[in-house]
């Protein structure tokens, strides 16, 4: 109890912190703590949404491929609305690797074509007006997902190489969803639209 | 809000007492090594070792129940394989023992990453994690994500409840029959209270001074303890087995 009111004094300001102190704090506050927060309970949903239609529908058929891929990146385009900052893409793609390489056995080689995918994502969001434009961000996610996907094939062919035919299932199946990452794009427009009515997502 | 939810493992086997970073670097050492593996002989001996690591939990059950879907995958996979293959005479015919090579890879992780989630509390990998001095900026949405995954599960549950006190199902007929309906009516609510949760959430966070410059302390501190050290030298003393396996010359497979 006693440290917590320590902690909650010196925040008000009752030491003078040195410099090179104040300029790591602005680093770390780039980004809020909500904005963290929001990044996070994004990440739980639609890990846990994927999941959900994966076992309803079973993994191996067309609509489920298309439906895990367009709650996929409908939820993706509503959390690029709540946090509309340069790096949102990218700190959520780093969160998502980091949690599938320490827990779920992904494979580290997939982080640096990640990263990559987001950060050309978000290259291509500034290039077609920045965060504030829905177009611009509907393209950077339609991006990030085609490239996500060609990078995940490439860990694939790590993992399977020996027998190169399965990568062509693979494919087929990749290229199946990418149709319902799209019509994502669409459907998390719109849920943004009855959000924003409803309040929850403010401009 | 369950900001506090938490799944008890309640076994208390030797890899229970495993500090959930040793767990971690099992699995990060083994997710590694198994792309460079590439011969049966070698990941079927890291499968093997990997095996009786996850059967020290003694959940024979659920590790059988485990095998038994990825049996199903390889054999769908190779139900395909052989499709393709009348179909289009042209592709090879799946080869039995080097269609076993990617199976024995995704088994040799499914083993380590079911040890590690069978064994370890959401605290413990919350703790390791924080141990692990990732920045604020890292930490925060990683720590909320596990911590919210079992909780958004508890909530896709009651959605469903729901939906069929109101008449809809949430079953794969419904997922079928009414697609975009049955996504609709199952994740509105989701994405609504996940809105919602985020900004109870953030401003607790920022109320109890989380990404403030003073280092959090630690209820329980995590420590390394000799089983730990014990079993990170176990877990290297295999792999390096498993790539002498490889190297071996009567064994050599090379890169494909």
């Amino acid at each position: 109890m006693d440290r917590h009111t320590l902690v909650l004094g010196e925040q008000e300001g009752a030491a003078a912190p040195s410099a090179p102190v104040d300029a790591m704090e602005r680093r770390a506050r780039y980004f809020e703590v909500r904005e963290l927060v929001t990044i996070g309970i994004f990440s739980a949903v639609i890990r846990v949404s994927s999941l959900l239609v994966a076992l309803i529908g079973g993994g191996m058929n067309p609509l489920t491929l298309i439906l895990k891929n367009l709650v996929f990146t409908s939820l993706l385009v509503v959390m690029l609305h709540k946090v509309r900052k340069f790096g949102a893409l990218t700190l959520f793609i780093a969160v998502n690797t980091l949690v599938s390489m320490l827990l779920m056995g992904g494979s580290v080689v997939l982080l640096p074509a990640m990263l990559a995918a987001g950060l050309v994502a978000e290259g291509i969001i500034l290039l077609l007006g920045g965060y504030g434009r829905t177009m611009a961000l509907m393209l950077g996610v339609a991006a990030y997902d085609i490239l996500f996907k060609v990078g995940s094939l490439g860990v694939s062919w790590l993992y399977a190489r020996e027998q190169p035919q399965m990568l062509v299932m693979a494919s087929i199946f990749i290229a199946v969803g990418y149709l319902g990452s799209l019509a994502g794009l669409f459907a998390g427009s719109r849920f943004v639209r009855e959000l924003r009515h409803a309040g929850i997502v403010r401009d | 809000m369950r900001a506090s939810f938490a799944i008890s493992s309640g076994g208390t086997t030797f890899l229970h007492a495993l500090d959930a970073r040793t767990k971690m670097f099992v699995g990060v050492a083994a997710s590694l090594s198994v792309i460079f593996l590439n011969t049966p002989q070698s990941l079927g001996f890291l499968a093997a070792a990997s095996g009786a690591y996850l059967l020290v939990l003694r959940r024979f059950a659920l590790a059988g129940v485990c095998y038994l879907f990825l049996l199903l995958m390889a054999g769908a996979a190779l139900g395909f394989m052989w499709l393709m293959h009348g179909i289009w005479p042209r592709m090879a015919e799946p080869d039995l023992a080097r269609f076993s090579i990617p199976f024995l890879r995704t088994l040799v992780l499914a083993n380590v990453v079911l040890a590690l989630a069978l064994s370890s509390r959401i605290q413990a990998v919350l703790a390791a994690l924080r141990a692990l001095r990732l920045p604020v900026w890292l930490f925060v949405p990683t720590a909320v994500m596990i911590r919210f995954i079992p909780s958004f599960l508890k909530d896709i549950k009651e959605v469903r409840e729901s939906m069929k006190t109101r008449g809809y199902g949430s079953g794969p007929a419904a997922l079928f029959s009414r697609p975009m309906l049955t996504v609709r009516l199952l994740f509105m609510p989701l994405v609504v209270r996940a809105l919602r949760t985020s900004d109870e959430l953030g401003v607790a966070a920022e109320l109890k001074g989380v990404g403030n410059r003073n280092a959090a302390s630690c209820y329980r501190p995590q420590r390394f303890s000799g089983r730990d050290l014990a079993v990170a030298c176990g877990a290297l003393c295999v792999l390096t087995a498993a790539f002498l396996l490889q190297s071996g010359p009567s064994l050599s497979g090379g890169m494909h």
